[in-house]
């Protein structure tokens, strides 16, 4: 403060000493002061500094254990000795046991006595520095079950561990269910493909010999027979007949639900055509007006497409033979979610719209077998048609008014 | 019992060998028919042994071979017949009630000459037995050392 001083007269001439003394006094306080403030500030800088990275450090570690506390997987840090040393609260959430009750035994003790030969060998990988990327074990909760836990683990060089692990009890439940699931159904298909196997040995063999021996009797006792006997003869022909007509159906339909699909263009022009062609003995002496309308190329199994249009169009044929003429009308209707509504429409007997939902069940029929004959099976295969190509199936009609059955395709991928 | 028939019938069901040779009756085939009831017995038709020990020398101009049989199917026998340098040439007719795929492709993958459903309506079967008899054992020309028909040399 001196070196002031001794300027302090000429800095400040006419001023006496004592106010020069005084003043000095002033001066030098306030120097003081601004040294002291100079100073003062580069320390507050420094510690406001320090005060900022403590603050940022602490919201840092803030944000980190909301993190923490928030996660919905298991986290922790494991040291060495075995020990979880932290865990989040997601642990307690899925086992049920304390923070402190994890802490207090070692981890393997929460471990399924199943999986703790895996897990330990598992942390000795671990121990050599090799992260786990996923590691499945099982984990006692506090009410005595297990949960099934999906680890992923970091060591770090310290030997400390850092984990994640979710609990996948469930998804593993589900998957399991669906496992199981396709072996029962597997093993119903094997049992399914026995039974026709069977059915179509064993059923169709007594058949033939009824059949057959009918057929001898009848040979055997020409002219022998009274007329009512005759008729009982060919009744009980008739009958096996019809039982073998239905056994010939169901295993059809059967193997029409096994059989493999190849999916390729179909021409729905040309497939009815063919079908029309199928159906020469059934229109030969009807009078039949046909209206074709253009139909698309559709994404299909082709042999199973021509089986759908041959029972919609021989249906068609069948249902309408009192009408003269009888109208039977192709085409399309439209779109539908990305797939071609087509429709088969005739003049004929119809339907009720009350039983619209029997039509296509396996041996239902609308109409008595005196009416129009059939077993009931041919709509059942182009339900089971359509549904496996992922279509749909279905129909209006009126009694006596004719009826229309509507099924949807995929159109073919223009090229 | 012990004579070489041009024609060996395989099938458990007396009823479909009675059907059968009903209708090889108008073929003028049925006496030329070896009736057997099992796989086992086709096999000592075959190779002369058992009750067939005695039977002229010589192999029937077809097979007419059922396939769901009790002991040994007409799969067995097939497999067996086609594996044998000496009963290789013998032409098998699978006659079933199935026409089962699995039957099928068994049955060409073993070498099968023909593969015939039985028809469930009588005549529908005494045409494809008439077809099936007709054709292997008068038709066809069987392999050298097979049964001719009668009359011939």
């Amino acid at each position: 403060m001196t070196v002031f001083e001794s300027t302090k007269q000429w800095i400040f001439p006419g001023i006496t000493l004592w106010q020069s003394h005084t003043l000095t006094i002033v001066v030098s306080s306030c120097l003081a002061a601004v040294a002291a403030f100079f100073v003062s500030s580069e320390h507050q800088v420094l510690h406001q500094r320090t005060l900022m990275e403590a603050t940022a450090r602490q919201q840092a570690d803030a944000e980190r254990d909301r993190f923490f506390s928030l996660a919905q997987d298991m986290l922790c840090i494991a040291s060495t000795d075995g020990y979880f040393k932290r865990v989040n609260p997601a642990f307690s959430q899925t086992l049920g046991w304390s923070g402190e009750e994890m802490l207090a035994r070692p981890a393997i003790e929460f471990c399924h006595p199943d999986d703790r030969e895996a897990s330990l060998r598992e942390a000795e990988r671990l121990a050599a520095g090799e992260p786990t990327i996923h590691f499945e074990s099982r984990y006692r909760c506090k009410d005595g079950s297990w949960k099934w836990l999906a680890w992923k683990t970091m060591p770090q060089p310290d030997g400390q561990l850092y984990a994640t692990a979710r609990d996948v009890t469930e998804s593993k439940r589900i998957a399991e269910q669906m496992s199981r699931n396709l072996q029962d159904l597997e093993e119903s298909n094997k049992e399914l493909e026995a039974f026709s196997y069977t059915v179509s040995h064993d059923l169709r063999a007594p058949l033939r010999h009824i059949q057959g021996y009918v057929e001898m009797l009848q040979r055997a006792t020409e002219g022998q027979l009274s007329e009512k006997a005759q008729r009982f003869v060919k009744t009980i022909a008739d009958a096996s007949g019809d039982m073998g007509q239905l056994i010939d159906d169901l295993l059809a339909f059967s193997r029409m639900g096994r059989v493999g699909m190849h999916e390729g263009i179909v021409e729905l022009e040309g497939l009815v055509q063919e079908a029309l062609r199928n159906l020469e003995m059934a229109v030969r002496e009807r009078k039949i007006e046909w209206k074709i309308g253009a139909l698309p190329r559709v994404s299909g199994d082709e042999a199973l497409l021509r089986q759908v249009l041959v029972n919609l169009l021989g249906n068609a044929v069948k249902y309408s033979r009192t009408r003269d003429p009888a109208h039977i009308e192709i085409g399309c209707a439209g779109h539908e979610k990305g797939r071609i509504i087509c429709f088969v429409r005739d003049n004929g007997a119809g339907f009720d719209m009350q039983y619209a939902h029997k039509l296509f069940g396996v041996f239902q029929r609308l109409h008595r077998a005196e009416e129009f004959e059939g077993t009931g099976i041919g709509l059942a295969n182009v339900r089971r048609i359509i549904v496996r190509h992922g279509g749909r199936v279905w129909a209006e009609g009126k009694p006596g008014e004719g009826a229309t059955f509507y099924f949807t395709l995929k159109p073919a991928a223009t090229a | 019992m012990n004579d070489l028939q041009r024609i060996l019938l395989v099938d458990d069901s007396p009823r479909d060998t009675e059907m059968v040779l009903d209708a090889l009756e108008s073929h003028h085939l049925a006496n030329e028919v070896a009736a057997v009831r099992d796989g086992a017995e086709a096999l000592d038709y075959l190779y002369r042994r058992g009750e067939f020990a005695g039977r002229a020398h010589g192999q029937p101009a077809v097979i007419l071979l059922d396939l769901k049989m009790p002991r040994m199917d007409g799969l067995e026998v097939l497999r067996v017949i086609k594996a044998d340098a000496a009963l290789r040439l013998i032409p098998v007719v699978v006659m079933t009630s199935s026409r089962e795929e699995q039957d099928l492709v068994n049955s060409y993958q073993l070498g099968v000459n023909a593969y015939v459903v039985k028809p469930v309506k009588f005549q529908e079967f005494v045409e494809a037995i008439k077809h099936v008899g007709g054709f292997w054992a008068v038709l066809n020309e069987p392999p050298p050392g097979s049964q001719r028909r009668r009359g011939e040399a």
